[in-house]
């Protein structure tokens, strides 16, 4: 575990969102692994977390689910991004933006600049 | 946006009890699959594969959890669990869930009637805009109040500075004739300014020109419907507006409809048509109370100014009160020396209009909410036993519920449940018995023979009150038994299987809370029913339990007013012999009718000295009255035939000759009228022939009147609009019958009589009386009840979690009595801790009531004594059981248990 991060459910909720926006339609276990890989294996996501974000996107209106064959051919359930989550995303990666901006002013500030 | 969503698809998920368990499982199994062959395809075996995919999604448990926490609203989805195992858990107990729901519904039930009563006849405002700024003129002596008159209204309207506008108000009744058919129908009167000073805005049509139905202004005979008579007796038909009424044969205009809602301006009126004012002089031709400044008959009513305080009208009232008081009788007559000499105008708040009901039930109403509230309490402490013996007998449960991960919130959710389900079904019941309980107390109140004083409505207010004292009284009583249950510690409470020191510390606080409770209200019971006996036991001069009345208004049946007394005295001898009727009498003045009568008479002695009363009760009765009311003849004798003609005669009451005659023979002098001033003619000397005992004429409740009763034979001019008949027959139904009966047949067309049992007159004389007497009884049984049972509940238990103890002790060689005695003492002490609280609340509360009472003193160490011994016999009853099972506990057998 270590060296290795937890994810906020916010945050993955998030990270969902963009994964799907980036690779279209994917199944729960592809969105975990895609989340795996981009970050570098460096987070691990608790995968069964997934599942409950996912179903809270949904009755959120953010994305879609039905089921689909996957690739060896058995029965997924594929979620998909709507033009509700796409908004979401927007909004929600300009907000991301905002703090992380204000963070990295915090962290750029030195005492001299108090004077 | 987001959050709707969420909640509305939550929502419908609940709603349908869908769940989508099925596809997670589906979902997680795909899932599992894929990483396993993933893991496969790095090299690991099927086995290893497997595993490392089942580690790596984490508990199925918990995702199942929290995906189920996401898809519907856990809280209410427990809310559903806890009331479903509650109800569960209360149908295994029916007992217990039975007594705890008649004892709140009893509390509760209680509550509503009496708030029903508080609400309706002193709360309730009327219903116009900004009832708040509204002011009552007053007229009064003391607690006594009477109307103001003409006169009075107008130079009040004249010299008055802080009130927008002013009007007078009088409730009536006229005779109908409509479609051949005649009724009597309750009207209002009034000035017009009451249009403008309620704010009242006709529902259709228009109201009165403002000066309308005012002293010089030509009478305009228009009539405003109120909104139920028109819906009721015109089916809300418009084309009413312009239709001509026979109203007491005049006709009169409709021009429009009251607002809804409005009937007069107090709780207990409730008029059909409202008429100008001065429609009163058409109504009686003769002495119409309008023009005269000696009836005192006006209920005056103002809306204060913009800015302007009750205070300020208040300041006004008594700066103005002389020139209004020289105004409205220039000569002093009635006010300065005369009657009303001690009566001064005032003013207070005019919120809920005038009403009579408020005037008498005010205090005994606010007198029983406060019972009411320690009912209530008593029921809540009685309740918050039974939960609790029921929580400590459930610990194990509770513990076990805690070891297996039961949140403490949990547990306490589920106590709570249970007891609000007891209080909703303690609201049901209680609603309806309030219900049922008020309008027995309505009929209480009501004048007999007449409708019910008062319509209850069961609006917002009440049934928020009513609600809201059920839940919070199951709330409190359940809050400790709760706190309890959620302090179960498992290791503990799982081994023992009852709280050894639960009973008895429950008793500690709860015997000396019952006992003081009970003490209040069986004490406040003692008072109440001492005064109505007091009022009861005293002589009232009557002994008239089964004779009948019935009114004898002759101004509507037709009759020329010169052939009124040979009709009615027609009426009499019809009625007389009638089969069954024992005996009948006419007299004008109905004893405990609500009315009064008084006249200047005076006697002058032999040394010349005049003996003036200008209190004295006239009484116009014919020859059986004294038989038919049972009033003794004391002295002399009682009116024969003879005096119909001849010598005037009259009868004194003992007191009367006590004032008129003091130490001397009555008998064969003569009263005369008037004040002594004017030379005493033949005409007005009334030659004493009897002397009759002192009877209560007015009421039971005022000292009895000086009376000196005439034939009413003789004196055939005397007029008959408002006499009465009383009779005494086999029976009073047949009476009634007969008096109802005999009129409708001598006067055909005029309304069928109202009659009623004199016993019913004595009962409503003293409603104010018996509606304290009845209630706080009852309130006193109920209390004994639940004093007792709760007594016996902790005894009881206290007994059985002691069982081990007693046996221990018994076997170290206590004998039965000493098990006894140890119990009565520590039961003893308690009930003597709350003798002391109740004593002391009793005495503080006793001042309160003090003004209500009669013939009794709160503080009167023989009620305090009657009070404990009674309540102290009902613990001792109560004792004797639990006691008898301490005694009788085999020492052996208890040891061996558990």
């Amino acid at each position: 575990m270590k060296g290795k991060k937890d994810v906020q459910q916010g945050t993955l909720a998030l990270m969902v969102l963009k994964t799907l926006e980036a690779l279209g339609p994917l199944h729960g276990y592809g969105i975990a692994r895609r989340i795996e890989r981009i970050s570098g294996d460096l987070l691990e996501v608790n995968q069964g977390t997934l599942y409950p974000v996912l179903l809270r996107l949904e009755q959120e209106g953010a994305v879609e689910s039905d089921w689909g064959p996957s690739e060896n051919n058995r029965r997924a359930r594929f979620y998909r991004l709507t033009r509700l989550g796409r908004k979401q995303l927007e909004a929600e990666k300009r907000e991301w933006e905002a703090t992380t901006a204000i963070i990295e002013r915090f962290f750029a500030f030195k005492a001299e600049d108090w004077a | 946006m987001r959050a709707l969503n969420r909640l509305l698809a939550k929502f419908k998920n609940l709603v349908t009890g869908r769940s989508a368990d099925a596809r997670l499982r589906e979902e997680i199994e795909e899932h599992l699959a894929m990483q396993t062959e993933e893991n496969m395809r790095a090299g690991m075996t099927a086995e290893e594969a497997r595993r490392r995919a089942v580690l790596k999604l984490g508990t199925a448990g918990a995702i199942r959890e929290q995906y189920h926490a996401e898809e519907v609203l856990p809280w209410i989805e427990n809310v559903g669990q806890d009331t479903r195992y509650a109800l569960r858990q209360l149908r295994r107990s029916p007992g217990y869930a039975a007594t705890a729901i008649v004892t709140l519904a009893l509390g509760i039930g209680a509550n509503t009637a009496i708030f029903l009563l508080t609400w309706s006849i002193v709360l309730k405002s009327l219903p116009v805009p900004h009832p708040e700024q509204l002011v009552r003129y007053t007229f009064r002596k003391g607690e006594s109040e009477i109307g103001l008159s003409y006169p009075q209204f107008e130079a009040i309207e004249k010299h008055q500075g802080t009130a927008s506008g002013i009007f007078a108000w009088e409730k009536s009744e006229a005779t109908l004739r409509r479609r051949n058919q005649t009724t009597k129908i309750p009207i209002g009167l009034a000035t017009g300014a009451i249009f403008n000073v309620l704010e009242l805005r006709p529902a259709t049509g228009r109201g009165f020109e403002a000066r309308a139905g005012e002293q010089g202004v030509p009478m305009a005979p228009e009539a405003l419907l109120t909104y139920d008579y028109w819906q009721s007796e015109f089916h809300g038909d418009q084309a009413v507006i312009g239709q001509a009424l026979n109203l007491e044969n005049i006709s009169a205009t409709v021009v429009g409809v009251l607002p809804r809602g409005f009937e007069g301006v107090g709780a207990d009126e409730h008029i059909d048509m409202l008429l100008p004012l001065s429609f009163e002089r058409a109504m009686h031709p003769k002495g119409a109370m309008i023009d005269t400044s000696g009836s005192f008959w006006l209920t005056v009513m103002g809306r204060l100014r913009d800015g302007a305080t009750l205070k300020q009208a208040q300041a006004n009232i008594a700066v103005i009160a002389g020139q209004v008081n020289d105004d409205a009788d220039p000569k002093h007559f009635f006010f300065g020396k005369g009657f009303f000499g001690s009566y001064k105008i005032g003013v207070e708040a005019g919120r809920g209009g005038r009403s009579w009901l408020r005037w008498k039930y005010e205090k005994p109403l606010l007198a029983l909410e406060a019972l009411c509230g320690l009912m209530m309490l008593l029921c809540a402490v009685n309740v918050a036993l039974l939960i609790a013996s029921r929580v400590s007998g459930r610990l194990h449960e509770f513990a076990m519920r805690n070891a297996l991960g039961a949140s403490r919130g949990r547990l306490v959710a589920q106590v709570l449940t249970e007891t609000m389900i007891l209080g909703a079904c303690g609201l049901a019941g209680g609603a309806s018995l309030g219900w049922e309980l008020a309008r027995a107390l309505v009929g209480m109140i009501t004048r007999p023979g007449e409708p019910a004083a008062l319509d209850l409505e069961a609006g917002v207010v009440v049934f928020a009150f009513t609600a809201s004292i059920s839940l919070g009284t199951a709330l409190a009583a359940g809050l400790w038994p709760a706190w309890r249950a959620s302090r179960t510690a498992p290791a503990k409470d799982l081994k023992q299987t009852s709280a050894a020191a639960s009973a008895r510390q429950l008793g500690r606080w709860i015997i000396p809370a019952q006992v003081a409770l009970g003490l209040v209200l069986l004490n406040a019971a003692l008072l109440m029913a001492g005064t109505l006996m007091a009022y009861l036991r005293q002589n009232s001069g009557f002994n008239a339990d089964n004779a009948v009345l019935a009114d004898l208004d002759l101004s509507n049946a037709g009759v020329t007013e010169k052939d009124q007394a040979t009709r009615a005295l027609d009426y009499l001898h019809q009625v007389e012999s009638a089969p069954g009727v024992e005996a009948a009498a006419l007299t004008t003045m109905a004893p405990l009718n609500g009315g009064f009568s008084v006249g200047d008479y005076y006697t002058r002695d032999s040394a010349g000295n005049l003996h003036v009363n200008r209190q004295l009760w006239p009484e116009s009765a014919s020859r059986n009255y004294f038989k038919v009311m049972g009033t003794r003849i004391m002295e002399g004798r009682g009116f024969e035939p003879a005096d119909a003609s001849g010598d005037r005669v009259c009868i004194l009451s003992a007191e009367a000759v006590k004032f008129f005659f003091p130490g001397q023979d009555a008998i064969g002098r003569y009263l005369n009228a008037g004040d002594g001033t004017e030379k005493p003619s033949e005409k007005e000397s009334y030659r004493v022939i009897g002397v009759a005992e002192d009877a209560h004429l007015s009421s039971l409740l005022d000292a009895a009147p000086l009376a000196a009763y005439f034939p009413i034979e003789r004196d055939s001019g005397s007029s008959f609009n408002y006499a009465s008949i009383v009779i005494r027959a086999a029976n009073s139904g047949l009476a009634a019958q007969t008096l109802r009966g005999v009129y409708v047949r001598d006067f055909p067309g005029a309304p069928s009589p109202r009659t009623w049992r004199f016993s019913d007159a004595i009962d409503y004389d003293l409603s104010r009386q018996r509606l304290l007497s009845s209630v706080s009884g009852g309130f006193a049984l109920l209390a004994l009840t639940l004093v007792g049972t709760g007594l016996y509940g902790i005894l009881g238990r206290m007994v059985t979690e002691q069982r081990r103890e007693i046996g221990i002790r018994m076997a170290l060689g206590a004998r039965r009595g000493q098990i006894v005695t140890a119990l009565a003492r520590s039961a003893a002490l308690r009930v003597l801790i709350g003798v002391g609280f109740g004593v002391a609340l009793a005495a503080a509360g006793g001042r309160f009531v003090a003004s209500l009472l009669y013939g009794v003193t709160p503080g009167n160490p023989w009620v305090v004594l009657d009070t404990v011994a009674l309540l102290v016999a009902v613990l001792a009853a109560a004792f004797v059981f639990p006691a008898g099972r301490a005694a009788s506990v085999n020492p052996m057998e208890a040891i061996r248990e558990e």
